[in-house]
């Protein structure tokens, strides 16, 4: 099997199309992820982003869910532009223009402007991802890296290479992220495994220990749902989403859109006052303090519960 | 069905034919070898690598040098592209056919997907995309178990699992065989088979349960020997048997073991 060799393009390189025309100038590499690369360009005074598959075939795949998503959507707040071929030395590089989203990753975003907007963020996936399984396909592979997060907690989900239809096996997933990796179920592609994926995402964005990366130095027959649900239990951050979040590992519910209500539910009866002192909490470090703020926590769900219930 | 060998090893061949020739010969049969060097911080050398890149340029596959954690994503980033790859080719020459049949002579050249038309070509890769899900596949492991792998087996057999998993969710027929090698002396064999075309290892308590101790590594038997095994169909018929009835013994008797091998068990 041959690879072709994929060059980086420098500043001011200008690609033209072949089949539309239309002329953009390179500003800066973007970034690099696992089927291309992605250049900050230009065309007048408008920013770009261009994404340049290593394979033709995987670039125009996701490619053709880009346009279904942007038909499905009826053109407004197009996130894809156009796709074209730059032809340089007589080699062919696929490519296709994007939205820039000037934003952070989603953990970056948290760490920035602080965890409470794990909320927002948290609903605008899952009304991204609600779309795609309408349309028929499942997301994949849902990780940090993929989550881009601009003013106001906007969201949009880069790199559709793991995009899979429904029903068959999932083309390209994260470890960590992957309902096989623990032992949760299988690969086929299904609204719960993105679900699963979500999951994940949310413990790896607020666990302050860590343990999502460290279950990867574990053996696999250790890595299992259990591992998950201690996360979710012991997590001080998972708070008001716990009970959401062990439904979602223990495969409850049968559709994002009954998640997606469920979540809302979820952020709704959070404590407004009490999130906000849990955000600023972990600069005091005040032990007995956390241990009162439990206890209180505790008590107002109690009270909650029994008011609703 | 398209046909694969992962060749998982972690150093040169030093017995017999060359393994570069046995996988040129695979590739002639319509079988790819992929190659993945199983290497912890700064093992196998110069000799090994340029060894391991040979084997899977005439194999018409991919290889890699890669740790034990990193493995089982190694092997499924392997299989899929492989797949992806032989389809795409097989779709390139359907449509340099079609397109000549349509009497376009004097187009200036051959059309491959690249040259598509964009709208086209999406389409085309609908279809590269539905064949590749859909398309029978059968993937044989083959594990060099000589000594310096013995740590690493079990990262061996968790990326095997794992790669299971992955060909449980697909539609098309998809099955694996696992071999290592060296095989047992008695009676003599290159590879020894851990377990034949299975859709399903959860029975399987433990894949690599009987190893040799020799210490020699034969890379290149061991690719013929498999590589006649996919094609025909069977091992040589004697040593099949064996690896099929062996395991009963093995767990019941123990005692019977010298040295990890079966001392007095005759077929």
């Amino acid at each position: 099997m041959t690879t072709s060799f994929d060059p980086t393009f420098p500043a001011a390189t200008t690609i033209t199309g072949k089949w539309n025309k239309r002329a953009y100038e390179v500003v800066y590499l973007l970034g690099e992820g696992s089927n291309g690369r992605v250049y900050l360009v230009r065309r007048g005074k408008l920013l770009f982003a261009m994404k340049m598959g290593f394979d033709s075939v995987s670039l125009q795949s996701e490619i053709n869910v880009l346009q279904a998503l942007r038909k499905a959507e009826g053109g407004k707040d197009p996130f894809y532009i156009e796709a074209d071929d730059f032809i340089q030395e007589g080699q062919n590089f696929p490519y296709y223009v994007m939205e820039y989203v000037r934003g952070l990753r989603a953990a970056d975003f948290l760490q920035r402007n602080g965890n409470d907007w794990i909320y927002p963020i948290g609903s605008h996936i899952l009304r991204k991802l609600s779309v795609l399984h309408a349309l028929g396909w499942v997301f994949g592979d849902l990780k940090n890296e993929n989550v881009l997060v601009s003013e106001f907690g906007r969201t949009e989900l880069i790199d559709y290479g793991g995009v899979t239809p429904l029903g068959n096996a999932v083309k390209q997933f994260t470890e960590v992220y992957d309902r096989g990796y623990w032992a949760a179920g299988s690969r086929t592609a299904d609204e719960g495994y993105d679900l699963f994926s979500f999951g994940v995402l949310l413990l790896q964005l607020t666990d302050d220990q860590d343990r999502i990366a460290l279950s990867q130095q574990m053996i696999p027959q250790n890595r299992d749902v259990g591992y998950l649900l201690e996360i979710v239990r012991t997590s001080p951050l998972c708070g008001n989403v716990a009970p959401f979040l062990e439904k979602v590992f223990l495969g409850k519910y049968s559709s994002v859109k009954e998640a997606e209500g469920e979540w809302k539910a979820c952020l709704f009866q959070a404590p407004t006052k009490q999130t906000a002192v849990l955000t600023t909490l972990p600069a005091v470090r005040v032990p007995w303090l956390t241990a009162v703020f439990a206890v209180s926590l505790a008590l107002l769900s109690f009270t909650l519960y029994l008011t609703f219930q | 069905m398209l046909k694969q060998i992962i060749l998982i090893t972690d150093g040169c061949s030093n017995e017999g034919v060359s393994p570069v020739v046995a996988a040129a010969q695979a590739q002639l049969e319509g079988v790819i070898v992929n190659v993945i060097g199983i290497v912890n911080e700064g093992e196998l050398g110069d000799r090994g690598a340029a060894e391991i890149e040979a084997i899977a340029r005439a194999g018409g596959g991919i290889s890699r040098m890669v740790s034990p954690r990193r493995l089982a994503q190694t092997v499924q980033m392997m299989t899929h592209k492989t797949v992806m790859h032989t389809i795409r080719g097989m779709v390139n020459q359907q449509l340099g056919q079609v397109l000549k049949e349509t009497g376009n002579s004097h187009s200036i050249k051959p059309t491959t997907l690249e040259e598509l038309p964009l709208f086209q070509r999406a389409q085309v890769v609908k279809v590269i995309e539905n064949l590749s899900e859909t398309a029978a596949l059968q993937i044989a492991l083959l594990v060099d178990a000589s000594t310096s792998m013995r740590p690493k087996l079990q990262a061996v057999e968790d990326a095997i699992r794992d790669l299971m998993l992955s060909f449980q969710a697909r539609k098309g027929l998809s099955e694996i065989a696992v071999f290592h090698f060296p095989g047992s002396p008695q009676p003599s064999g290159v590879i020894e088979m851990d377990t034949c075309w299975t859709k399903d290892l959860a029975k399987i308590a433990n894949l690599f349960y009987k190893l040799n101790m020799k210490g020699t590594t034969p890379t290149g038997p061991a690719l013929f020997r498999l590589l006649q095994f996919m094609t025909h169909g069977e091992l040589n018929q004697e040593e099949h048997r064996v690896a099929a009835y062996s395991r009963e013994p093995y767990d019941a008797f123990p005692v019977n073991r010298k040295d990890g091998m079966l001392s007095d068990y005759v077929v």
